[in-house]
């Protein structure tokens, strides 16, 4: 009897060690695949990388082996960013990149969360159709209207230009009168102010304010130049962001969140005497932090890498983006590899780096985007 | 000031006109405006520069759309020794090939080949034989019909692949197992960068002298192949970098997916004995369809889209035109010729193209619903 209970003991002994063993074995599967698969993501990015600071001859002498992906110290070098700096106008390149992108995600945050709060949140007529039309225009993609939206850019004519000025005036003046207000309240709480003298405190909060429309002031000055010059917009800074401001998908992600905050947060401040503008700004926005994230991501890098539309319209080095820039250095006799990948790591490298200190937000911005689409 | 805005709980007419009108102003401008204009152009010889333009109907379409098949003339006995302007002659590699310039020899074409002065405004695209005859399929524009063609092979390869492997890496990353977030960031990567930068990195590492990518399959005794250099392998080669490049955007949408769908719905299933591949397929497909559906259309709709890659990677089209693309083409006939009436029929077609599939996908989904 004893016997036959320790046969069952040792077989149990047995199961549970070929457990252990297929577990591990599963495990260590799992995790080789998965670092094949990280190698086979990855592997573009290090090689980029590593090439920009190999000495041209040593990027290709490197490719036979797994020294392409390995940096190379002892001749470790810079000739290849000074290349680039060299050949192209990259700082230029670098700024109007930042410029164009920021401006467009900054002013488009606030014009269509604007559009969306009120077709989410305000009763008026027309409100489903406008709704209706704003979701339908979302299938029609750019490069649909690019060639007659780039004659109609050509030929824009004063009415045009007239009315857009004051559309971005319009704008501003909203902008400042909501800054003002809010900084005022905000500082108002704070007691560092009492001993400054009344004209000293309305700089600041001026200053303030000027500083933070400035992506609507910027355009309000281009815009008054274009109408004032007339002509073309070709070849120019606001032909780049003004056609993308407003946007019907950012609007629609805007809707869907602004519908699903609880009527009560506003009735509640309606109660209080609040005008409707004041709880956009003073309810919705700040509770509504996520999907800000989320638009202000997504725009920003689609129109990091925007390139069509630059490539279409920038017809001087002034004006292009880093993207025309890459595509018209990668063809720029003579064509030195290692200074290529110079430029394209000066370009993906920060990105990546912003994208890993708030990955969080990325990863949810993206899966946002679609859960609900 | 904001008091202009203050109308309490009574009518918000005002403040909601206002408050839209901006977004509804530089919609109207810039997007309603140029997509009417552009149906309008379609119909017109319009310039981007010079003289003003005349009203030609649906010529441009009548350029774009038409297909013909021709009956060719019987093979001679004999190939002439030079080809002909009009008729058969035998190409370098002994085949049989039929020559159709018709520009050429305008007022003799009806004596030589009677009935074929029809397609006097085609190209021949192919030659197939049909029973025993030969017939040459005729379009005036081979080009977009290329296009299209490519298109549609890249959005039947990407469409399936990218989103399978995007469920695949989805799921490998869902497991309960530490370092999982590192892997998550490491396949989301190629996500942020930049299209036209990763792109031209990626024509280096297919170069077929000195790219990395050969040195690498080598490895496992495959190739060398000239990949963008060649017509057969330039698409494949934009598929394998568009994949690498987005599949981590449907990855992440699909691991959201993932962890909406409920524990208990995994151990119910396990206490029935179900197997993991059967858990996948009657508990993790099921839940996730709506979100297979965003992935698919988005997916079809942004292949149809391609540009980026295919300009930067293969200037003018590709080898034969084999990476040609319907943005590509009508980007080429408006910005680069300045045709904007016939680029702009171009993208008329485009967008009803991207319609006509975002319906179709759409019915398809919802006959599927019905019969659940």
């Amino acid at each position: 009897m004893s016997t036959t209970m320790l046969q069952q003991t040792e077989d149990e002994e047995r199961l549970a060690l070929l457990a252990r063993a297929r577990k591990i074995f599963r495990r260590t599967f799992t995790y080789g695949l998965m670092s094949f698969l990280a190698f086979v993501f990855l592997f573009p990015i290090i090689f980029m990388v590593v090439a920009a600071f190999k000495p041209n001859e040593r990027v290709i002498a490197d490719l036979a082996s797994f020294q392409a992906f390995l940096p190379d110290l002892d001749s470790l070098t810079f000739a290849n960013i000074q290349d680039v700096f060299d050949r192209v106008p990259f700082e230029t390149y670098t700024f109007n990149s930042l410029f164009l992108t920021l401006t467009t995600v900054i002013t488009g945050l606030f014009v269509n969360s604007l559009a969306a709060f009120v077709l989410a949140r305000l009763r008026w007529p027309g409100r489903t159709l406008v709704l209706g039309i704003i979701v339908s225009l979302i299938i029609i993609p750019l490069e649909a209207i690019a060639v007659p939206l780039m004659l109609q850019v050509n030929e824009m004519g004063v009415v045009l230009d007239v009315i857009v000025t004051l559309l971005m005036i319009g704008m501003t003046v909203l902008l400042w009168t909501i800054l003002w207000e809010s900084i005022d309240h905000i500082m108002n709480g704070q007691s560092w102010h009492d001993n400054l003298p009344r004209p000293a405190y309305w700089l600041i909060i001026g200053g303030l304010t000027v500083l933070l429309a400035l992506p609507f002031e910027v355009l309000v000055y281009f815009m008054i130049q274009q109408t004032a010059d007339g002509g073309s917009w070709l070849n120019s800074y606001h032909v780049q962001i003004l056609p993308f401001i407003a946007e019907p998908f950012s609007i629609f992600l805007f809707y869907q969140f602004f519908i699903g905050i609880p009527k009560d947060f506003d009735e509640a401040a309606i109660v209080d005497g609040a005008s409707r503008f004041r709880i956009y700004w003073n309810i919705i926005v700040p509770i509504s932090r996520p999907v800000f994230a989320t638009v202000a991501i997504l725009k920003f890098l689609q129109f990091w890498s925007f390139y069509l539309w630059p490539l279409m319209v920038a017809r001087e080095p002034d004006f292009y983006p880093l993207m025309v820039g890459m595509d018209f250095f990668q063809t720029q006799a003579p064509v030195r590899w290692g200074s290529i990948m110079a430029y394209a790591a000066l370009v993906t490298v920060p990105v990546l780096i912003v994208f890993l200190l708030f990955q969080k937000w990325f990863v949810q911005s993206v899966s946002s985007s679609g859960v609900k689409g | 000031m904001l008091n202009f805005f203050r109308n309490g709980g009574g009518d918000q007419r005002l403040t909601a006109y206002i408050l839209i009108s901006p977004a509804i102003i530089l919609l109207v401008i810039f997007m309603v405006v140029p997509f009417l204009r552009g149906i309008q152009l379609s119909m017109t010889n319009q310039q981007f520069t010079g003289a003003e333009a005349d009203n030609v109907g649906l010529e441009n379409y009548d350029q774009i759309l038409s297909v013909g098949l021709m009956e060719l003339p019987p093979r001679p006995e004999a190939y002439p020794d030079r080809r002909p302007s009009v008729g058969w002659y035998q190409s370098s590699d002994g085949s049989a090939q039929f020559r159709w310039r018709t520009r050429a020899v305008d007022d003799s074409l009806d004596t030589i080949y009677d009935g074929l002065e029809r397609y006097r405004e085609y190209e021949v695209s192919t030659l197939v034989n049909l029973f025993g005859t030969d017939y040459a399929l005729m379009m005036k524009e081979p080009l977009f019909w290329t296009s299209l063609r490519n298109n549609i092979i890249f959005a039947l390869v990407v469409v399936p692949v990218q989103t399978a492997l995007a469920l695949f890496l989805a799921i490998l990353i869902n497991q309960k197992l530490p370092f999982m977030n590192v892997f998550r960031t490491t396949y989301f990567s190629p996500v942020v960068t930049a299209m036209v930068i990763i792109a031209v990195v990626w024509s280096f590492l297919y170069n077929p002298q000195f790219g990395l990518i050969n040195e690498m399959i080598g490895v496992f005794g495959l190739g060398p192949y000239d990949w963008l250099q060649h017509p057969s392998s330039a698409l494949p080669a934009i598929i394998i970098m568009s994949i690498w490049q987005g599949v981590g955007f449907q990855m992440v949408i699909f691991l959201a997916g993932l962890q909406d769908i409920p524990e208990d719905l995994y151990e119910a299933a396990g206490i029935d004995g179900a197997s993991i591949w059967q858990q996948f397929r009657f508990v993790t497909l099921p839940m996730l369809r709506n979100t297979m559906i965003f992935v698919v259309l988005t997916t079809t709709i942004l292949s149809f889209r391609l540009f980026d890659q295919v300009n930067v990677m293969t200037p003018d089209g590709g080898p034969e035109n084999s990476t040609a693309t319907m943005v590509w083409f009508a980007i080429r006939r408006g910005w680069g010729n300045g045709e904007i009436g016939f680029a702009s029929a171009v993208s008329v077609v485009f967008v009803g193209i991207v319609l006509l599939i975002s319906i179709a996908q759409r019915m398809i989904i919802s006959s599927e619903s019905a019969l659940d």
